[in-house]
């Protein structure tokens, strides 16, 4: 029979359970590998990036002097404030305060939309000079890297409505539902990464 | 054009061979070719950690299943009116007179066997009916992502008047994939606690069984919209079925995989449940 000593834990389960919060490991475990597949491809752009603007570096600097770098700055700052609100919507969610949470995350999708609409913009005004990925290597690498980040921005704003509602319906928080918004925050923020990393390699760097 | 016309407009079927001077831009196959294959390369060492330091052989196996599903691949393009270049690395292998790019069996390896490992992880996790349609959608997302760029810049281009195409990629194939990939999951759901000792290799023909069913039950409609002749509307209605056709497949899946939200055993606990009057 145990008693209540029994059950009082230990310095050592204290420890225990220290170590396993530690290990904790956010998200879902098939995340992490569709991120690291997709910052593999991505790193190999970079480098591909690097190579050929070694190759060609007159006209990657006179390709890059068309873009846009007042859109391409409001989109770093839109995706950063996005980025931190989907932290505040996670911490919310952990302290089961679902309105805020709610809040925060329609907020991030706000910002993810704004991204959007820019971006359509800016390949707009690109169309309308009759600039497209085939105008020059520059642009090959302009459009898709500038592209496949779209593609993921306009598949992960519904991700963050969805979540926004559900929060918004839900009485109480489990940790099931805290893991799935990890892993979207971890998805949300690696497209946030990609673009930090995209901006100043396709708009800045001189 | 009246309204009526447009709508009866006879549509030509049928495939047609790869034009000779269909190149793509060199930059643009080598970059599409990372993309595509990149990710099945990048699993390789982390489903060898699985195996040797979790002791789960799963995802190696899975490994093993998208490389031989690959070979479904050309069956697929004949029949949904797809040409790869003819100057894309490759090719892997020929088959139907098509040149498969090497892109295709790394490919396969994780977006047919990873992400049908993925649906697997999660209904063994315990899925509602919702949740396993959450997850068909975002294994329907996660094709969009990774074809969308290849057929917006030509890497590979579905050719023809398909239906319901954006960025030059038909919709259709993001319902159809994803379906296929659910399926997936879903075999390797009900057959791999059965699976013991050498009967393991079983999971290998998983990925190219699930796969070549789901086709076969919900991809006919759309096969058939491009390759008869028939009017306009006729053509986006057969592609309409599709969906359907894919929206109840998952809908079956959803009540199997709901019905056992303890996964140890799912054929057991499907047999234990009484047929609904």
């Amino acid at each position: 029979m145990s008693t209540y000593e029994d059950n009082i834990p230990t310095v050592k389960d204290n420890k225990a359970a220290d170590k396993a919060q530690e290990k904790h490991m956010p998200g879902d475990e098939m995340i992490w590998l569709f991120l690291l597949g997709d910052m593999a491809c991505f790193s190999l752009f970079f480098c591909m990036f690097a190579y050929y603007r070694l190759d060609e570096i007159e006209l990657f600097r006179q390709s890059q002097a068309q873009l846009d770098v007042n859109i391409g700055s409001i989109n770093t700052l839109f995706l950063l404030c996005s980025s931190w609100l989907v932290v505040m919507a996670l911490k919310a969610a952990r302290k089961g305060l679902a309105k805020y949470a709610s809040f925060s995350m329609a907020g991030a999708a706000l910002f993810g939309t704004g991204f959007v609409i820019l971006k359509t913009i800016e390949y707009q005004h690109k169309a309308a000079l009759d600039i497209d990925y085939l105008s020059n290597n520059f642009y090959v690498f302009y459009y898709i890297l500038t592209g496949m980040h779209y593609f993921h921005v306009v598949i992960g704003v519904p991700l963050l409505i969805y979540y926004a509602v559900s929060l918004y319906r839900s009485k109480n928080i489990s940790q099931t539902d805290v893991d799935n918004l990890e892993s979207g925050a971890l998805y949300w923020h690696m497209v946030d990464l990609l673009w930090i990393i995209i901006f100043p390699l396709v708009y800045l760097i001189p | 054009m009246s309204l009526m016309d447009k709508l009866m407009q006879p549509m030509i079927g049928g495939a047609l061979p790869v034009p000779a001077d269909y190149a793509a831009n060199e930059l643009v196959g080598n970059l599409f070719t990372v993309w595509a294959g990149g990710f099945g390369l990048a699993v390789i060492p982390w489903a060898l950690y699985c195996f040797f330091k979790k002791g789960n052989d799963i995802p190696l196996l899975m490994i093993f299943g998208g490389l031989v599903c690959s070979l479904i691949e050309p069956m697929l393009d004949h029949l949904g009116h797809l040409w790869y270049p003819t100057n894309l690395p490759g090719p892997a292998f020929v088959g139907y007179d098509l040149n498969v790019p090497y892109l295709i069996p790394p490919c396969y390896v994780f977006f047919i066997s990873m992400t049908g490992y993925w649906a697997y992880t999660r209904m063994k996790a315990g899925l509602t009916v919702k949740g396993v349609f959450i997850t068909w959608f975002l294994i329907a997302m996660t094709d969009v992502i990774m074809e969308m760029p290849g057929t917006a810049t030509q890497a590979y281009i579905y050719y023809g008047d398909a239906s319901f195409k954006v960025f030059g990629f038909p919709l259709a194939w993001g319902w159809l994939n994803g379906t296929s990939m659910l399926l997936v999951g879903f075999l390797l759901y009900l057959v791999e606690p059965y699976l013991r000792g050498w009967n393991r290799l079983f999971i290998i023909p998983v990925s190219v069984v699930a796969m070549g069913a789901s086709y076969g039950m919900t991809a006919w409609p759309y096969f058939m919209s491009l390759n008869h002749d028939m009017p306009w509307i006729a053509t986006r209605l057969l592609t309409l079925l599709s969906l359907a056709l894919c929206l109840m497949i998952v809908r079956f899946t959803a009540a199997i995989v709901a019905s056992g939200h303890e996964a140890k055993n799912p054929i057991e606990k499907l047999n234990g449940n009484p047929v609904p009057a």
